[in-house]
């Protein structure tokens, strides 16, 4: 099964990934007994781990976190990316302007 | 204490056998019309349940604990030898109970890169395979051919 997957990074307010997550979540999953439990530590995890990250990132570090959760028979991927990853069209478009 | 909160879920009838479960502050379920042998086995499996969730997220608990102490000791030494001028690729991938966790930092390419090879995700490289597939493909077709 796909995973319900979440991306944070330095342009994504860390609020609008977690409403983006709890609204692609699908019912029987938040009607179980264990997501009573298990999302407030993957908002957690977006929260404290974003705020880490960005101060590495700050600092000259990349980093790179894939979290999974296994939730009533689903998994949930967080994905935390700071400094964002530049696309394919983005480092073109930056060479061409530099150009 | 722990008992007498406890206790407030389960309604219990002379018979020991408790007649309502409490499954949630303002919602609670019934069951005073089953028979007490019936009602014992599903309070048996509930119970069993309730287990399994607080054990779950006991899991939980000591997962995010353990990653948040990993994520600092990874930044904790990334930064020291970034300070120091050299490049630095760090990865961690982890797969407990709860699920999988992949970290990559550092400051050189590999790192902005953010993927992890199969060998630091831990995963079976099948590359070589493929590689010697494609030349046994060839060598079959090549006698294939001049035969």
């Amino acid at each position: 099964m796909k995973p319900v997957k979440v991306y944070v990074s330095d342009d994504i307010a860390v609020d609008s990934a977690i409403e983006y997550l709890q609204s692609h979540i699908p019912d029987d999953v938040r009607n179980s007994q264990e997501y009573g439990f298990i999302f407030p530590e993957i908002k957690s995890c977006i929260e404290e781990f974003s705020q880490k990250a960005k101060k590495l990132a700050n600092a000259g570090t990349t980093i790179h976190i894939d979290k999974e959760y296994k939730v009533a028979g689903s998994k949930i991927l967080v994905v935390l990316e700071y400094p964002r990853k530049k696309g394919l069209f983005e480092r073109i478009a930056g060479i061409l302007r530099r150009g | 204490m722990s008992e007498n909160s406890d206790d407030k879920n389960l309604t219990k009838p002379y018979s020991g056998v408790p007649t309502q479960i409490n499954l949630g502050p303002s919602t609670s379920m019934d069951l005073s019309w089953l028979p007490e042998n019936e009602r014992k086995a599903l309070l048996i499996d509930y119970t069993k349940g309730m287990m399994d969730i607080s054990q779950k997220a006991q899991e939980l608990h000591v997962d995010a604990a353990v990653l948040k102490r990993t994520l600092d000791d990874l930044s904790d030494t990334t930064r020291e030898v970034s300070d120091s001028g050299n490049v630095v690729t760090i990865t961690h991938s982890q797969t407990t109970k709860v699920g999988r966790t992949e970290i990559m930092m550092g400051n050189s390419e590999q790192a902005q890169s953010g993927k992890l090879s199969k060998s630091q995700t831990g995963g079976k490289d099948w590359t070589p395979y493929y590689i010697f597939g494609g030349i046994l493909a060839l060598i079959i077709i090549a006698a294939l051919m001049k035969g």
